[in-house]
């Protein structure tokens, strides 16, 4: 009988679940509509009016090198104020330094063009006299045809910020971090700054081309 | 009272116990109560994931085939709040307000100052200096300061032209800072 009361006793004291489970079973499918499974990043670009603006505060010294790589419908041309930059062997009469393959940008063709770009970056104009300043060394103008579609430029912007792993000409020689040539936005000062690997800058062990100036080429 | 045959005891007594059978049947629920609580646990675990991947990012762009599919890519810089323009198939968009039609990866000449050749699109342009108005009243409120900070969400398929000439309205108006948002390849 007494077993019978205090059983009774916890029956009556449960909590009803059912209200709190009718509440989560409306938010869950809501939530579900609403959220977003892929994640979205960004990259930066600057235009020529900003860069414009930044270099001519600044005294100039030193000639600029002015690298720039142009896209056309044919493929990669690179040039600098020195002339054309294709590589060895390449003859820079048709203005084109890597050819589309079977009409597209290809993953092989954006992958020769890093490794040229890691060739000019790291070897032929490694030395900080090459550049007016010592942020130029980082600086391109990327010059596509109107006609060029945005997910190839995407694309060359990926290949020309990122120093290329398993390089060889020259090879790399330090561990490329896994976050690769990541910035992040500092609130406070409202700049970008650069994500630190181990205690280092990304921007030392990862980054190559990543001041980009987006301008328009002709067609 | 007529005494009864074996067939209809019979048929009685089965009927009693099928009787029987159902009231255990019905008792059966109080009996065993059905627990929820472990339920509620996984509905639970559900509920923080979505909160958690829910609004994470300062705008929310939605991806639609043939309409608005940003390009991959490597890098693993996040998103900070800026205005947002979006350049889809067959509108820009400022704020998730649609500004101007877009129409073969082309902008109507008629919306354009200059004409067909030109790259300043007059409706566009209002917009962004009204945010770019709104954002400095907000800063002199006390809010952010205005940087003049753009995030373009742009369709893979756009070509450069059109996004030259977004890139040069929005330096028109004020806005000077530009990243492009695409979809990380890479956690």
């Amino acid at each position: 009988m007494a077993k019978k009361k205090l059983r009774d006793e916890i029956e009556a004291g449960e909590l009803n679940l059912l209200p709190i489970m009718n509440l989560i079973c409306l938010l869950i499918p809501f939530l579900l509509m609403s959220a977003q499974f892929i994640k979205i990043g960004v990259i930066l670009v600057e235009t020529p009016r900003l860069s414009r603006v930044q270099s001519s505060q600044k005294k100039k010294k030193k000639e600029a090198l002015n690298l720039s790589l142009v896209m056309t419908d044919k493929g990669f041309y690179i040039k600098s104020r020195h002339g054309a930059e294709c590589p060895e062997g390449v003859s820079a009469d048709k203005k084109l330094c890597f050819p589309k393959k079977e009409g597209k940008f290809t993953e092989k063709v954006l992958r020769d063009l890093q490794l040229h770009m890691w060739y000019l970056y790291a070897s032929k104009y490694k030395d900080p006299s090459s550049y007016a300043t010592p942020e130029e060394k980082h600086t391109i103008t990327l010059i596509p045809e109107p006609t060029i579609k945005y997910d190839d430029i995407v694309r060359t912007l990926d290949m020309i910020r990122e120093i290329p792993r398993g390089a060889q000409n020259p090879p790399v020689k330090h561990a490329i971090p896994t976050s690769g040539c990541s910035m992040k936005y500092n609130k406070k000062s409202g700049g970008w700054g650069f994500v630190e690997s181990g205690g280092v800058s990304v921007k030392q062990t990862a980054c190559m081309y990543f001041r980009v100036t987006l301008a328009l080429g002709s067609s | 009272m007529s005494e009864m045959n074996p067939e209809q005891v019979y048929w009685f007594a089965k009927k009693k116990q099928k009787k029987k059978l159902k009231m255990e049947a019905r008792r059966k629920p109080e009996d065993m109560p059905f627990t929820i609580t472990s339920l509620l646990d996984a509905l639970v675990i559900i509920l923080i994931f979505l909160l958690k991947t829910y609004g994470s990012d300062p705008i929310n762009i939605t991806q639609k085939e043939g309409e608005m599919l940003l390009p991959k890519s490597v890098t693993m810089t996040n998103m900070a709040d800026a205005v947002d323009i979006l350049i889809s198939a067959s509108t820009i968009l400022v704020r998730n307000n649609a500004v101007v039609n877009v129409k073969n990866g082309k902008v109507d000449a008629n919306s354009k100052r200059d004409g067909p050749d030109g790259f300043f699109i007059d409706p566009l342009f209002k917009k962004l200096k009204d945010e770019a108005k709104k954002l400095k009243a907000a800063e002199k409120q006390g809010g952010r300061p205005f940087r003049g900070d753009a995030i373009l969400g742009v369709h893979k398929g756009t070509p450069y032209r059109l996004l030259a000439e977004v890139l040069y309205t929005a330096n028109q108006a004020e806005f000077k800072t530009y990243t492009f948002a695409i979809v990380k390849m890479r956690d």
